[in-house]
């Protein structure tokens, strides 16, 4: 029983969606499908309570076994803080009119739109950023011209990052440029072998569908 | 000279600090001719009839604004250049305060006006069935601008009912939805012009559409961003981020290299030890 | 499934109904046709060979690594929601891996990004130690919610990398620009890491910093691999099959759209254009 009525509500689901594919938009049964899709979007919602839900039980936990307790505290004081800001003060619409109507002036924020500007968008910039440390790491490990496929990879890797140096732009191999050189890569090996694997794992996609439809593939739902 | 291969990485962070500090410091920067694709894009503006509509979805967030931000803030400059109607919608929430932000730094300046000039009917959740709604009508989702204020009291919405009326369309995306579903969405529907600024690293998998025409052109990362700047003549943070990017590709190059020789004499050494 | 504006794809139309959509469903029921009775087929005990993905068979090794050391595993089922795919996907293997790691009594921490991922990668990995006979060993806080923000998402598994030092880190399912911080960060701490996703742009990301990577399909093919389930492996062979189909089909389609060209090629290489070389092998 556990497991029979996620699989019957999992195959109805699931064929509906695919025959709802088949009708012409606006139909009855396509409107239905669009329906079915806004509910995922609303549990998807309620969802956010659940999460939340566990972040605090996580760190309350941790931070009374004494688990990385200064680091527990931090993110609690940041949730509860940034929580409240929002359902008491929420999100200023004056501020948002003041940009579009051109009166805003610097550091002109409300506490919660001061934490998204100042804290949130810089953090995750910086988050980002570290990308660069990264990136120059990993290229020099991984790039050896260990054989003749690595090799031919180092070149192409080498002659796109050039490509993307603007004085690069000047220069040339031949008569053709570094540009049109990186633009052909980028355009016709690159979208070649994109195209081989999206294809492959667009079947993929079909065949687990199937699977999860017919119910051939339960696995996720543990066992009886 | 094996060590080559096997420098500690503290070392290669350390120079790839410096080597990116030092010309964002002295504000050292590369100039080179903008790309045809930024110039595609560029054209398609430049030829806009008066009064055209432009419809610019800004789906990025905090994360990409490094790279996004300045070639939103280059093509509203060109866009505010000319006389056109822009209307600006957003897939991703974080999105809003970054679009507000570049209509606030150039359309005010300009002395366009809110709502006749410009306007932002603001974040609906639904990604791509958002999209695929517009098609019939951008006014059903979108009933009010993000004061609230009904579209059909909106100047610069007049006559605006559906991307039908909607000249080009610009995607500045950092991701999912974002172009991909633009593309497929609405304009395989209604074949509208359709130009994208997205990050460099996902510049690739929108190729494919600039090979089927589908997309008239694509800034890629903040050589995108420069390429446009250049060619509105308004140097940004684009033009100023293309000195620590080239030095940081090129170091890039030249790790790659010398970790190579490394390698390569490393493994000559071995034969000839195993010889 | 995906919903792709195919309506306008083609104009075309036949009895009034899109010629595109005809085309796709007829395709889809050949796709489902061969799935089904490669599935069938497997069920009356016919063995299925599957050739072997390395990435998968570290599987167990990479598991068992994590025991030797005394360590826990890190399993990060993407960051997409649970209406893409790939997330399914991985949540079919999470299931599989947290079965092998609760046979050697080893630690499974999934990070989720998703607030309605968290709840199934919970129940999950709870059923795997229940099927494998440890329910006592399931910790309810190894299974976490994050953030829904993605860099706040990454930063808080890197720290869990960096201060809970798992011995293997797994990463399955739809990534973005966080794949190169997370698997580096990863290989930084000294961990064996297995990666697979279907998002193109990351692969070279997660190839140039982990041990192993599963490409695009091989992330679907996955469960079967690891269960040795026959329909599994039966459905395998039958879409593996039907790719081939699709790849005669698609070749086919380039030869018809290049036609002219083609005629040109082979009158340079023959002499003759290509329907005067179909009457004469004939």
């Amino acid at each position: 029983m556990r497991r029979t009525v996620p699989l019957v509500i999992t195959f109805i689901a699931g064929t509906f969606m695919i025959v709802s594919f088949f009708f012409h938009e606006g139909s009855i049964p396509h409107k239905l499908a669009g329906r079915v899709k806004d509910w995922g979007i609303i549990i998807a919602a309620f969802a956010v309570v659940l999460g939340t839900g566990n972040i605090i039980r996580v760190s309350l936990h941790k931070a009374r076994r004494g688990e990385d307790r200064a680091y527990k505290i931090v993110l609690l004081v940041c949730l509860f803080t940034t929580m409240g800001l929002g359902l008491v003060l929420g999100v200023d619409p004056r501020i948002h009119k003041s940009w579009l109507i051109g009166t805003w002036r610097e550091g002109h924020y409300n506490p919660f739109d001061w934490i998204y500007n100042q804290v949130q968008l810089p953090l995750g910039a910086t988050m980002f950023s570290l990308l660069v440390f990264y990136i120059t790491s990993a290229a020099y490990r991984a790039f050896r011209v260990r054989s003749l496929e690595a090799g031919i990879l180092l070149g192409t890797a080498v002659l796109v990052l050039l490509g993307q140096i603007p004085f690069m732009s000047y220069a040339s191999v031949g008569d053709v440029s570094m540009d049109s050189i990186m633009y052909w890569i980028m355009k016709v090996p690159n979208v070649a072998a994109k195209r081989a694997i999206l294809i492959g794992a667009a079947m993929g996609i079909v065949s687990m569908s199937l699977k999860i439809i017919l119910g051939i593939e339960r696995s996720y739902l543990g066992g009886d | 000279m094996e060590w080559l291969s096997r420098i500690d990485r503290r070392w290669l962070y350390l120079v790839m600090a410096a080597v990116i500090i030092v010309p964002f410091l002295t504000q050292t920067t590369f100039k080179g001719p903008p790309s045809q694709s930024a110039k595609t894009i560029y054209h398609a503006i430049e030829s806009l009839p008066p009064g055209a509509v432009v419809l610019v979805s800004a789906d990025y967030d905090p994360g990409s604004e490094a790279e996004i931000y300045p070639m939103n803030v280059a093509i509203f400059h060109h866009l505010a250049h000319k006389d056109v109607r822009v209307i600006c919608t957003q897939l991703w929430p974080q999105g809003r305060p970054l679009v507000e932000k570049a209509l606030a730094k150039v359309y005010y300046p300009a002395g366009k006006k809110y709502g006749k000039d410009f306007v932002n009917l603001g974040y609906k959740s639904g990604g791509q069935l958002l999209i695929n709604k517009m098609v019939e009508s951008i006014r059903a989702p979108f009933p009010t601008d993000v004061f609230g204020t009904p579209v059909d009291r909106i100047p610069a919405m007049r006559g605006v009912e559906s991307l039908k009326d909607v000249a080009l369309v610009i995607s500045l995306s950092a991701g999912t939805p974002g172009t991909k579903e633009w593309v497929q969405q609405a304009q395989a529907k209604l074949g509208f012009p359709l130009a994208a600024g997205v990050t460099a690293v996902t510049a690739p998998d929108i190729f494919p559409y600039l090979n089927t025409g589908q997309l008239i052109g694509i800034l890629g990362g903040l050589r995108g961003a420069a390429d446009y700047e250049t060619l509105v003549d308004r140097p940004g943070r684009g033009v100023r981020g293309m000195g620590p990017q080239s030095t940081g590709h090129l170091l890039i190059v030249l790790f790659i290299v010398l970790g190579n020789i490394g390698y390569l004499l490393a493994r000559r050494k071995a034969k000839g030890g195993d010889g | 499934m995906p919903s792709i504006a195919v309506d306008s794809l083609s104009p075309v139309t036949i009895w009034g109904y899109p010629l595109a959509k005809a085309v796709m469903g007829v395709l889809m029921a050949t796709f489902f046709a061969f799935i089904l009775y490669y599935t069938l087929k497997a069920r009356k005990g016919r063995e299925v060979y599957v050739r072997p993905i390395a990435g998968l068979a570290a599987m167990n090794e990479a598991v068992g690594r994590a025991t030797e050391m005394g360590r826990p595993i890190l399993y990060v089922p993407g960051i997409a929601d649970v209406s893409d795919i790939q997330t399914i996907a991985a949540i079919v293997i999470l299931g599989e891996v947290a079965k092998i790691a609760a046979s050697y009594d080893t630690r499974t921490i999934v990070p989720t990004r998703d607030p309605l991922v968290y709840p199934i990668a919970e129940e999950t990995v709870k059923n795997a130690y229940t099927d494998a006979g440890r329910p006592d060993a399931f910790r309810r806080d190894d299974v976490r919610f994050l953030s829904d923000d993605q860099f706040a998402f990454t930063a808080g598994t890197t720290g869990i990398m960096l201060r809970e030092k798992p011995a293997t880190n797994l990463f399955m399912g739809a990534f973005w620009a966080e794949s190169l911080i997370l698997a580096e960060t990863g290989f930084l701490a000294g961990a064996i890491q297995i990666a697979g996703t279907a998002n193109v742009s990351q692969l070279p990301f997660f190839v140039a910093a982990c041990d192993y990577t599963l490409i695009g399909e091989e992330l679907y093919a996955a469960s079967a691999y690891l269960s040795k389930d026959p329909q599994l492996l039966g459905s395998l062979k039958g879409s593996d099959l039907a790719k081939v189909l699709f790849g005669v089909l698609i070749l086919l389609g380039v030869a018809c759209a290049n036609l002219p060209y083609l005629n040109r090629l082979l009158d340079r290489v023959f002499g003759l254009p290509a329907y005067e070389l179909l009457f004469r092998f004939n």
